[in-house]
């Protein structure tokens, strides 16, 4: 056991080591500023976290038989949200490598499977939802002594675990189907039952929730998952039943820890065993329409790879699958609104309700800034080599694509004259937010040395073409979905349902290739590494 | 005794056949050499002795124990420097890598000092212990890994490809390294590209093609195999046994539009 703890640590300290060599090497007044962008965007999660339960507290007393159920259900979404985004943005080429180098090395593959749930939990995606969770204490106007502050911390630190535990298993699930030959069926098979279920759901939901018994069966069912067992034992936190709670609540979580732990292992275990020849590889990917289209297309290579390169990116896809999750729940919310004869407390609700997930789909974005492969935060506000480069950057683009996102998301709303003026001055603040980022960080990047490395100068630049040619994709996109949407809710058509469905599944079809590279690749680094050691 | 055996071992990558019924030994306390042209299979032969590849079939056993029942156990006992130097910990300083590997071999930490000291001198990196080994250059980063793979002091010692990028002086430092491994009794075993070093330094030389061995002697006797049954002409060095035993003879030798 102690071998094992030591082992488990000399890992542990390992990534910590190379997090600080990381940090250090940044330069000084890209660390302040690196820090200042944390702090801000800490900041912004506890802000929202705790404005959406001072709402919701204001709004039903604490006798309400609703007050508990809903804060249940908020605190699923960000717990779903927390796996999505850590799911699609975290795991960078480096720490595949580390993974890769580890494998050298006289370790367990038991241990290294641990040790890389434990550093899950230290990734900077993830630690950007602990605010939200943390701003769970103000529900029940807790009293803060030693015993409650320990027992919380170890309730929080089993609850990490296990939502990285399933951010892994996830993975494990997702690349062992990437390796199967029926892989682009089932994903496809996927992709269509999910965007049915889905919409089926969102229409149905509204009705669900206006019953007050469907929210407590709800909250009874959400209860069961790792999220309602966190929240509950925060509920209790001031009750004389601490310790009972506390012990029922542990069990829970080593339970479901271990059990997960268990699967995690077995799946590892598995993939490693996989034969790899089946293993999708980006160099033979096929080539998807606009691929080969702009393959056509007589422009100079340079410009021609960085536009295959451009639409190839997995990373447009998640911007659909936010639109998938959170628009509907924003229009559901409105709807009742409307029916409702809205009131003060309503508009306050939504308001509430809107920050919250405004801020789920910021700090989505804000992934961003550490999927640079391993480049410091900062990188990604000041890489650009010179101002004639800026046009060019990946990271200004970027940048600019949020902000026409949200740009165009302000103007539908107020062409659809939703009403939503609390949800219009959410999204200018966010805009506002950016842009006083793009602003502060463009004369910057002029000013201070940068890093240019291969992958700068390799593939990440891109030319102005590709930047004109994504913003008209992605505000046809929005703009079709958004209407389609909110007409879908409005009227119940089943053909719109059919043809939303399409819609949706689109971008998972067209990204078909990327995606199950992606996933093949998240895990099983080694089986890439087999591959390319073959030739 | 032999530390390394391996019987009718096969791997395969889909449709195709890395290794082939693959047989190769090695005795306790040489330096043996494994050549091969590219994708001849030796990658894939250490990556399996490394325990990274998972075989199809065949048995292969290392201080006479079967891999698959102690990896750990035997890869304690091992040290092995890989083809690419990117596989190190990139963003530790090169001190700091060195001691977290003493540290999984489970080394104390005086002893993992004491030697990481000998090991900067020795190699001439002293400058560089504390710099980032992303920031080294490539025959910086081989002299790290060999540092990394000697530095718990294994038995047996399997080098990918240990002399590229290193300066000329290094080349010589590592090959008296070498001999000196091999007096204090540790079996190495070397794959590289420059036949005239595994001439000079191995004991035992085999010659990998398409997965299976096609050439095997003791170095020493090189020179004295019969080339020609008929002329009783011999070769005259590896590069004339390799080039005969690795190449087609329909393969083309020139380039049609080279004038």
């Amino acid at each position: 056991m102690t071998e094992f703890i030591r082992s488990i640590y000399s890992l542990v300290r390992l990534k910590n080591k190379i997090f600080w060599n990381r940090i250090k090497k940044t330069e000084n007044w890209s660390k302040i500023l690196g820090i200042v962008l944390l702090i801000y965007l800490f900041l912004n999660a506890i802000q929202s976290g705790s404005f959406t339960i001072q709402y919701v507290k204001d709004i039903f007393n604490k006798e309400s038989v609703l007050s508990l159920p809903l804060f249940s259900l908020i605190f699923f979404i960000i717990f779903i949200s927390n796996i999505l985004t850590t799911f699609v943005l975290s795991g960078s080429n480096y720490s595949l490598n580390l993974f890769k180098t580890l494998l050298h090395f006289p370790i367990k593959f038991n241990k290294i499977i641990i040790y890389e749930i434990i550093s899950g939990m230290g990734d900077l995606i993830n630690l950007l939802f602990i605010p939200f969770y943390a701003a769970a204490l103000l529900i029940p106007n807790c009293v803060f002594g030693w015993n409650n502050i320990l027992t919380f911390i170890t309730v929080l630190v089993l609850f990490l675990f296990s939502v990285n535990s399933i951010i892994y298993l996830f993975k494990n699930i997702l690349a062992l189907i990437s390796f199967s030959k029926y892989a682009r069926k089932l994903l496809f098979l996927i992709s269509i039952s999910s965007g049915i279920i889905f919409l089926t759901i969102t229409n149905k939901l509204n009705a669900f929730l206006q019953n007050t018994n469907n929210i407590i069966l709800t909250e009874k069912i959400l209860n069961l998952f790792p999220s309602g067992i966190y929240l509950n034992f925060i509920m209790n936190i001031n009750s004389g039943f601490l310790s009972y709670i506390f012990l029922l609540t542990l069990s829970y979580f080593l339970f479901i820890n271990i059990s997960l732990l268990a699967l995690n292992i077995y799946f590892a275990n598995l993939l490693r065993r996989k034969n790899c020849s089946v293993s999708p590889n980006k160099n033979n990917m096929k080539k998807s329409f606009l691929t080969r289209l702009s393959l056509s297309v007589k422009i100079n290579p340079i410009t021609k790879k960085d536009l295959v390169y451009t639409l190839r990116c997995l990373r447009t896809m998640l911007f659909h699958l936010l639109i998938v999750i959170f628009l509907p729940i924003l229009l559901i919310s409105y709807k009742s609104s409307v029916h409702e004869n809205s009131s003060i407390r309503n508009i306050i609700n939504q308001f509430s309700f809107s920050i919250l997930y405004t801020s789920l789909i910021v700090i989505s974005f804000a992934g961003n800034i550490f999927a640079f492969d391993g480049k410091s935060i900062i990188n990604y506000f000041f890489r650009p080599i010179s101002y004639t480069d800026i046009l060019k950057s990946k990271t200004f683009i970027s940048n600019f694509y949020i902000v026409i996102i949200l740009f165009a998301n302000l103007i539908l709303f107020i062409i659809l004259r939703t009403g939503f003026i609390d949800i219009i001055f959410c999204e200018l603040l966010i805009l506002l937010d950016y842009i006083l980022l793009l602003l502060a960080a463009l004369p910057l990047s002029i000013y201070f040395p940068k890093e240019v490395n291969y992958w700068a100068m390799n593939g990440f630049l891109t030319s102005f073409i590709n930047l004109f040619i994504l913003i008209v994709i992605t505000v046809i996109l929005w703009f079709i979905s958004q209407a389609a949407l909110v007409y879908y809710i409005h009227s119940n058509n089943k053909i719109l349902l059919f043809i939303l469905v399409c819609f949706m599944i689109a971008p998972f079809y067209y990204y078909k290739e990327k995606i199950i590279a992606s996933l093949s690749r998240l895990l099983s680094k080694r089986k890439e590494k087999i591959i390319t050691v073959f030739r | 005794m032999n530390i390394l055996e391996i019987v009718s071992l096969t791997k395969k990558y889909g449709n195709i056949t890395a290794l082939d019924n693959f047989d190769f030994q090695i005795c306790d306390g040489i330096i043996s050499g494994l050549i091969g042209p590219n994708g001849a299979g030796k990658s894939t032969t250490i990556n399996c002795i490394a325990d990274l590849l998972e075989y199809d079939s065949g048995i292969l056993k290392i201080f006479g124990k079967e891999l698959k029942n102690d990896p750990i156990g035997i890869k304690k006992k091992l040290g092995i420097l890989f083809e690419n130097t990117d596989d190190l910990f990139l963003y530790l300083k090169g001190e700091e890598h060195l001691h977290f590997v003493g540290e999984i071999y489970g080394l104390e930490s005086n002893i993992i000092s004491a030697r990481i000291d000998e090991l900067f001198n020795f190699f001439e990196i002293e400058s560089h212990r504390r710099m980032l080994i992303e920031s080294y250059s490539k025959g910086m980063k081989k002299k790290i890994a060999l540092a990394s793979i000697i530095l718990h002091d294994p038995e047996f010692i399997i080098l990918d490809e240990p002399f590229e990028g290193l300066d000329v002086l290094t080349i010589i430092k590592v090959k008296r390294l070498l001999q000196q491994l091999k007096a204090k009794g540790k079996t190495i075993l070397i794959t590289s590209h420059i036949l005239s070093y595994i001439e000079d330094l191995t004991d035992k030389v085999a010659i990998i093609n398409k997965g299976k061995i096609v050439f095997q002697s003791e170095t020493k006797d090189i020179r004295n195999k019969i080339k020609n049954e008929v002329t009783k002409e011999t070769y005259q060095s590896l590069e004339d046994i390799f080039i005969d035993f690795t190449t087609e003879e329909e393969q083309k030798t020139e380039l049609s539009w080279l004038k």
